[in-house]
């Protein structure tokens, strides 16, 4: 079930909240067990079986976080690791057998006396990538002794599972929602500020990724012997729009849904696409998961602190699987590896980017980031080096069939996406608080009814209209 | 402090918008009555799952996969939002909706959405071998590609709007087809028809007009030797003035206006006899007009899609049925079924649709004497699927 469909909206949503708020805010362990219960029937909704696994994943961190403590407080640190090193490794596991299992075995098939391996037909459980993160980050929390561990299996549980973050993020850390688990209270203002985050989520979703989506997916389908360098750039112009209204619009929704509930939960995003290098691309662009990275393998590792070679290496590790979180192909792997080379370039001559006005910089960085989505779209596309050969001219010249059209018509929709992939209209909204909170409350109401009138309208003319992080 | 009661105020009215909103509307969802039917898309729409074995649906998902399609078809308001989205989108200047494009002269035109040829080799390839097989028994073949209305309907579309890519697919269609065919070129008179402003393709559908259809039946007797009935013998009758087509309902342009569909009517066309054997239905001339009540008001020709259609001249009296005239088999799309009226005054036609056909063409054929056959298909049908496979079945080796 994805937030923008009619059984969220019209059914789930509205029945989630009714339950939850049934139940009285001093009775907060109900609330979480009304939460455990809904979460867990959001996520069965499209694959119940899988329920099941999740719950096991549960029981498993939960188990070891009690274990974890239990062996600190008693001194006994090693024993405290062994079973940390367990749970990492079966939480691994899973994801493993359930995300990389095909991979691993198509690869092994080029191998001659293995080429009879046939691939299984275990579908990915959604969000795998997502919830195990997240339960990983509390056991090693627990054993670092960042948080408390949790004595409440369904407190534990309705962290895990909790639907707004659920299937595409944000990966919530245990430590940030802990206080919030045992205290939590949603004012007017919190609850409207969500539904502000939430209708904003959904118009970006549904209008401005759909609609961008719509054309990449038309100049992925025509040849590249037929794709003019015009309607090849606006392909991927629109894709990289596609991506970032897309994700954060999930972000934005799932941030939404949280506080409605009383969670707040960190940024995902923030405004990536006016960043200046790609070291700050990567601190805008899918936050919790850079941070999960850096807490959990770069430092560990030894970050920076163990000489030149150490951090590039430990950089290297990131980046691979960074690239292959993001999905079971060699083609992620790819750009991860592009990453790595690009951030290990810019850490080489950083004085020398320094000495670039700011502009450039941000147009090489979007660039590179733009180069970096058709490495990320590779298995969609037929073939990314003649993809990019049409950007060039190679295709078909500079302009080829209906690309002057779609340029032209699709100017003002550009625009938008543009505007709206900036801070701007957030300024001119705080502007606007700022000078006249009158003006601002009223415009933001009127904003709310026709963004959610308007999204109900997308979502009911399209029949198809999947997350693009929904492999996850 | 006056201030803070304001936001406090906006706070409020925006948590009720929402509210108002999810709760109205799924409120609505269970009070309005379910529609069987969308008119617009020409569809049934997804109802209320069953709970005939309620467990294992939901076990393997398809509980959830059809309620969702119960809450996307029976969305209250449904026609009026899919209007209202594309109403943004104009707003928004992006000139078409849905892959259709809002041209000129109030044309919608949709347009290719992939240079993905499909199943057009597969296809063409069994047309060929058909024909070499009809053509060893001594059956000449024809072929007439009907044009898609962004193939002909160029001068309408923005001028921006190059149809170079669109029309590579003719080159890959014309290599592909055997020289044992004769073919027979459509597009080029079409274009030249719709350039001087004649309406021959509907505004709002896909097809060719009847006008459209009485041109590509001047080139078809053309090439197949005989003298065309001038347009002069023909009474040009409205069936309907509200007849609102496939790419209207694609678009969600609902301010786009319905238009005509006419039938070229001649004396003596109710001398033919329709039938369609699979469903038992046999009935005077070539109209249908129970369709003319539906949304498919096109379906009148022919009554609609069928496998098998035979056309048969037989007037009432002494006339002993069918003897003396040629016989045609013409394995076709819906393009052809407004085309078929004029074709009958010279033939006697069977008539093959190969998308819906489960028997052996050949084996059919080699019961009958054909003079000839003909086909006479849109581009997107030898695209879409590789329903043409059929016609192989039963060939000689």
């Amino acid at each position: 079930m994805v937030f923008s469909s009619f059984e969220f909206l019209l059914l789930y949503f509205p029945l989630t909240l009714l339950l939850y708020y049934a139940v009285p805010r001093k009775y907060l362990k109900a609330r979480n067990l009304v939460l455990f219960i809904t979460s867990l029937a959001f996520y069965g909704w499209g694959e119940p079986k899988y329920v099941f696994l999740m719950l096991f994943t549960i029981a498993i961190d939960y188990a070891a976080g009690f274990l974890i403590e239990k062996y600190i407080r008693s001194g006994r640190k090693s024993s405290a690791k062994r079973v940390l090193i367990a749970t990492v490794i079966i939480n691994l596991a899973l994801l493993g057998f359930f995300k990389y299992c095909n991979f691993i075995i198509e690869n092994i098939r080029l191998i001659p006396i293995f080429s009879s391996l046939k691939p299984t037909d275990i579908p990915l459980p959604i969000g795998i990538s997502f919830y195990t993160f997240q339960a990983m980050s509390y056991a090693i929390d627990v054993y670092r002794e960042e948080c408390r561990a949790q004595s409440n299996f369904v407190s534990f549980g309705s962290y895990v599972t909790m639907f707004p973050q659920l299937i595409a993020g944000p990966i919530v850390r245990y430590r940030d929602v802990a206080l919030m688990l045992e205290d939590r209270s949603v004012s007017v203002d919190y609850f409207a500020s969500g539904v502000r985050r939430f209708t904003v989520g959904l118009t970006k979703k549904l209008i401005l990724a759909d609609g961008a989506g719509a054309v990449w997916k038309y100049f992925l389908g025509v040849a590249d012997s037929q794709r003019g360098a015009v309607g090849a750039w606006l392909g991927l112009i629109m894709f990289t729009f596609q991506i970032y209204f897309d994700f954060s619009g999930y972000s934005d929704m799932a941030i939404g849904l949280g506080r409605m509930l009383g969670f707040e939960f960190l940024e995902n995003f923030n405004y990536p696409y006016i960043s200046r290098s790609i070291t700050e691309f990567w601190r805008r662009w899918h936050i919790s998961l850079s941070t999960w990275f850096r807490e959990y393998v770069y430092i560990p590792l030894g970050g920076n602190r163990r000489g030149e070679l150490a951090t590039y290496r430990n950089l290297l590790a990131v980046w691979l699987l960074t690239g292959l979180w993001h999905g079971a192909s060699w083609s992620f792997v790819l750009w991860g590896l592009y990453y790595f080379i690009l951030l290990t370039v810019e850490k080489k001559f950083s004085s020398a980017f320094d000495k670039i006005p700011t502009v450039i910089r941000q147009v090489l960085t979007l660039l590179a980031v733009m180069f970096g989505w058709l490495i990320f779209e590779a298995d969609n596309t037929s073939s990314v080096l003649g993809y990019l050969s049409s950007m060039l001219g190679g295709g078909a010249g500079f302009a080829f069939g209906s690309d002057i059209y779609d340029l032209i018509r699709l100017i003002p929709f550009t625009l938008i996406l543009a505007i709206g992939a900036t801070p701007l209209p957030k300024r001119i909204y705080d502007k606007l608080g700022e000078r006249c909170s009158v003006a601002q409350g009223i415009i933001s109401t009127v904003l709310c009814a026709v963004g959610l009138i308007a999204s109900i309208a997308y979502a009911a003319s399209s029949t198809y209209s999947p997350f693009l992080y929904f492999k996850f | 402090m006056k201030k803070m009661n304001f936001k406090k105020i906006t706070d409020v009215a925006t948590a009720a918008v929402m509210l108002a909103i999810v709760f109205g509307f799924a409120l609505a969802f269970w009070i309005v009555p379910d529609k069987a039917a969308s008119y617009d898309e020409n569809r049934d729409l997804a109802q209320l799952p069953s709970a005939n074995k309620l467990l294992e649906r939901i076990a393997d998902g398809r509980f959830s996969k059809e309620t969702a399609d119960y809450y996307r078809d029976q969305l209250p308001l449904r026609d009026e939002f899919i209007a209202l989205k594309a109403s943004i989108e104009a707003a928004l200047l992006k000139s078409e909706n849905n892959g259709v494009i809002l041209a000129s002269g109030g044309y919608l035109v949709s347009r290719p959405q992939s240079s993905d040829k499909g199943g057009l080799y597969t296809n063409v390839s069994a047309i060929n071998r058909f024909c070499e097989a009809m053509n060893d028994l001594g059956v000449p073949s024809y072929s007439a590609l009907a044009p898609r209305s962004c193939d002909v309907l160029t001068s309408y579309l923005p001028k921006s709007y190059s149809s170079e890519r669109d029309i590579l697919i003719w080159d890959d269609l014309y290599a592909e087809v055997s020289d044992k065919i004769k073919s027979i070129d459509l597009l080029t008179p079409l274009s030249k028809k719709a350039d001087g402003g004649e309406a021959v393709y509907y505004r709002t559908d896909h097809h060719w007009t009847t006008l459209g259809a009485y041109y590509a039946y001047l080139e078809i007797a053309d090439a197949m030797g005989v003298v065309p009935y001038d347009i002069a013998d023909f009474d040009v009758i409205e069936a309907s003035d509200d007849f609102y087509g496939t790419t209207w309902s694609k678009s969600g342009f609902r301010y786009v206006e319905g238009e005509s569909i006419e039938y070229f009517r001649y004396s003596g066309d109710e001398d033919f006899i329709t039938s369609i054997p699979d469903a038992d239905i046999s009935f005077r001339g070539f109209y249908d007009t129970s369709y003319l009540e539906t949304k498919d008001k096109y379906g009148s020709f022919l009554s609609g899609n069928n496998s098998l259609v035979e056309i048969k001249y037989a007037p009432e009296g002494a006339y002993e049925a069918g003897t003396e005239r040629p016989e045609l088999l013409l394995i076709k799309d819906s393009f052809a079924h407004s085309v078929v009226p004029f074709l009958a005054r010279h033939f006697d036609i069977d008539i093959i649709d190969a998308r819906y056909c489960n028997f052996s063409v050949y084996e059919y054929a080699l019961g009958k004497e054909y003079d000839a056959v003909l086909f006479l298909n849109g581009i997107d049908s030898l695209i879409d699927g590789e329903a043409y496979k059929i016609l192989t079945a039963g060939l000689p080796k």
